[in-house]
């Protein structure tokens, strides 16, 4: 053994196990050697002695017929037992490495063998770990994102050893999820693609870094795209005139006033990224509602009710999108144009008849002005954002629950909306 | 006295130097020992009259052996026992590891792989890649593939596992059990023995090829095939059941063969051994008075030369060379001590 392995095992343990998570056997590698570690409570109770014969004993069957994934499963029971004060065998720590091997984590054996030892200095665990390092070596082999190329470890010359084959096959199994491998392999010449490495028994290869080369690179492909739709319900309200709305050159003024609509939205979500894209949408957006003061309908002098309020406003939207499994986001910019019609002026005019400035409104007067029906236009722009919970694909679809809301103004006044509806979206290819 | 009349050529006895018997823990009986392809380990069975058969392992460095190692395979303790196992017919790679068929009690008999003074034995083909009862594991030149038989179709087939596509194929699929296959020097056939109307004959099978061709049959069984340069050389009783010889054929179908030893002493399972540089046939001899010696006889029939090792009851004989020097190890019962038949090893250089 060289001096760069007595190192190797420190490097070999929790923080490599970890970075490899997406090997069969490596999470189990993890509670197998931090559990190894730990201190047994004082005591265990009866049930907890019963079990352990138990596992233990269906685990020596098991590994009578190299059923070693299912011996890999009792190990495991074994190890919750140990962590309630169990005390495991040195022939129970033996199947449990042995099943690691036999599955071809190597990584996961070396790291057992390694907390095995410090329970008990038992020879045979050490020639374990000498013949491992005598037949593998370290490696982090680091996929670049742009990378496209086969992702497949092959060895030049396949190894005999069942074991050796096993562990090839463990790590590929973790490239193809597809990740980076960060453990061990038999030492050998490799080839990914076009790239070549080696691997030296007993030595920390370091990091091989697969990069796109001339016809390698990933070809660029959408994590989702398609068409885009939202519906629902919709709260809108125009808020109080701000200093501008107020001002004389504002003119005459439609009071607050606020209702319930629809807001309907379709558009084109695309996936750049695993996680984020980009969403333009366009959609209509109305409301209508009575004119009340104080929470009651107003009416008219003659005691009839006024005209009620209404928005007709379309929209775009753009936005980028952001997926994490169910849960969609989107936050962006948004611009609307409409009209409108309203019962109830204000504004400057309203408060300052006799102001020249107003003389086309002369007369209206305060009490006017409550009842006087305004037609106008609104250009409106400023952010909106929605949050979705997706519960449920149909077919390239895939349909969430969406909150919705935004402020816009129109430089006079602020409206704030919110939407509750329901949202068809493509489906990730991730999915 | 047959052997004056067999050789033209004289023998020559040359005494051995002192073996050094192999030691292990409990008793039973040496048999079939299998040196690594550098002679620096030993593999041996060892059965104690009982069908339990233990596997171990030796190291052994200028003739000198270490201490026997029984090969425990997973799940299993000690095979002397009601709850035992068996492990037997070891067969080396090239590169050192052995291959082994073994099995738990009750178990189906699986292929096993040994690094030795390495990792615990593990199954070298599981259920899924090969199902079944296998045995007669043997691992061609270059190290590439692996042939062996198996049970799954009932009736004895053999079958070539590649490490290349890590899948096994069927040879060729007969109603009829065959046994022992060996790999010709080039890896590209294999020799093998065919049970057939209680009679074993000897077939060869070209990988890629449709049929198995007839190498050697006859009366009796012909039986172990292994291939010697471009012959095959194979156990016949063709005299009779109780006389086994040694007999020698080109590897081309319809030629004729030889025979180059009688009355040898039929070893328990292995193949008939041969000298590192593959000229040369090793045996031992039932004939009266000659339970001491071992005889190297050229396959060409120039001669044969005898080593006494000066212990009774020998047989299963294999030599090998390391270190520049030649190693004969073989069974006997000792002078006196035992009734176990124990393994020894002596320095032979310079005596064939």
């Amino acid at each position: 053994m060289t001096q760069n392995l007595r190192h190797l095992p420190r490097q070999f343990t929790l923080s490599r196990l970890a970075s490899a998570s997406g090997s069969l056997l490596l999470s189990t590698a993890l509670l197998g050697a931090a559990s190894l570690g730990i201190a047994p409570p004082a005591h265990a109770g009866d049930v907890e002695k019963a079990e352990h014969v138990r596992v233990s004993e269906e685990m020596r069957k098991l590994a009578q017929r190299n059923a070693w994934s299912a011996v890999e499963a009792q190990f495991e029971k074994l190890l919750a037992l140990q962590s309630a004060g169990e005390v495991l065998t040195v022939q129970e720590l033996s199947l449990g490495i042995q099943a690691a091997q036999n599955l071809g984590d190597i990584t996961a054996a070396r790291a057992r063998l390694e907390q095995a030892i410090k329970i008990e200095a038992n020879p045979d665990f050490q020639q374990q770990i000498q013949a491992i390092d005598a037949n593998y070596g370290h490696v982090k082999l680091a996929y670049d994102k742009r990378y496209g190329g086969d992702r497949v470890i092959t060895p030049a010359s396949p190894p005999f050893a069942p074991d050796q084959r096993a562990s090839i096959a463990i790590a590929n199994t973790v490239v193809a999820a597809p990740g980076d491998y960060d453990g061990l392999l038999p030492a050998g010449d490799y080839s990914i693609g076009t790239h070549k490495f080696t691997i030296a028994a007993g030595k920390d290869s370091g990091n091989v870094a697969i990069t796109p080369s001339t016809g390698e690179s990933k070809a660029f492909a959408f994590a989702w795209l398609g068409p885009r739709a939202t519906i629902g319900v919709s709260e809108l309200v125009a808020g109080g005139l701000n200093s501008t709305g107020s001002g004389s050159s504002a003119g005459l003024q439609a009071a607050n006033f606020g209702g319930i609509g629809a807001r309907v939205g379709v558009g084109l979500d695309m996936g750049i990224t695993p996680h984020v894209g980009v969403l333009a949408e366009v959609g209509y957006h109305d409301l209508f509602g009575a004119e009340q003061v104080d929470g009651s309908p107003v009416t008219n002098p003659d005691g009839s009710a006024v005209a009620g309020n209404s928005i007709h406003m379309g929209y775009g939207w753009l936005a980028a999108s952001f997926r994490f499994d169910k849960f969609w986001a989107a936050a962006g910019p948004i611009w609307g144009i409409g009209g409108g019609s309203v019962t109830g002026a204000t504004g400057y005019c309203v408060s300052n008849p006799t102001d020249s400035a107003c003389s086309a409104n002369a007369g209206l007067g305060e009490e006017n002005a409550r009842y006087q029906r305004l037609n106008g236009q609104i250009m409106a722009g400023g952010g909106a954002a929605s949050v979705s919970y997706a519960l449920f694909d149909v077919g390239p679809f895939s349909g969430a629950v969406t909150l919705e809301g935004g402020a816009q103004t129109d430089s006079y006044r602020l409206y704030p909306w919110g939407q509750a509806g329901l949202t068809f979206a493509p489906v990730s290819k991730a999915n | 006295m047959f052997l004056a009349t067999l050789f033209a050529t004289a023998l020559l006895v040359t005494p051995a130097a002192h073996a050094v018997e192999i030691t292990w823990v409990g008793g039973g009986h040496a048999s079939n020992p299998q040196w690594s392809p550098d002679g620096s380990w030993l593999a041996f069975e060892v059965n104690n009259n009982s069908d339990k058969v233990d596997l171990y392992v030796v190291r052994v460095q200028n003739g000198n052996p270490g201490a026997a190692t029984k090969v425990v395979i997973p799940g299993s303790s000690s095979s002397f026992s009601a709850t035992g196992s068996y492990a037997a017919n070891p067969n080396w790679h090239p590169k050192g590891p052995v291959i082994f068929e073994a099995a738990n009690s009750g178990g189906l008999t699986r292929l096993y792989y040994l690094q030795p003074g390495g990792s615990s034995p593990a199954e070298y083909l599981n259920i899924t890649q090969a199902p079944g009862n296998l045995s007669w594991p043997t691992v061609s030149p270059d190290g590439t593939n692996l042939a062996y038989t198996s049970s799954a179709t009932g009736s004895g087939d053999i079958y070539l596992f590649s490490t290349q596509t890590s899948k096994s194929a069927v040879t060729t699929s007969t109603g009829l059990p065959e046994n022992a296959p060996r790999f010709s020097p080039d890896g590209k056939t294999l020799v093998f023995s065919r049970k057939s109307q209680q009679t074993e004959d000897v077939f060869t099978w070209e990988q890629g090829a449709t049929a198995q061709v007839p190498l050697k049959g006859g009366p009796g069984d012909q039986s172990r095939p292994r291939y010697a340069g471009d012959k095959v050389v194979y156990f016949t009783n063709e005299r009779g059941d109780d006389h086994w010889d040694v007999g020698v054929v080109p590897a081309v179908a319809g030629a004729s063969s030889t025979t180059v030893a009688k009355d040898i002493r039929l070893p328990l399972r292995s193949q008939p051994q041969l000298t590192p540089d593959g000229t040369a046939v090793i045996w031992t001899s039932i004939a009266p008075n000659t339970d001491s010696l071992v005889y190297v006889t050229k396959l060409d029939g120039s001669g044969t030369k005898q080593i006494d090792t000066k212990l009774t009851a020998v047989g299963d004989a294999a030599i090998s060379t390391s270190g520049g020097r030649m190693f004969l190890a073989f069974t006997a019962l000792p002078n006196s001590g035992s009734d176990w038949r124990q393994l020894h090893v002596v320095d032979i250089t310079g005596q064939i």
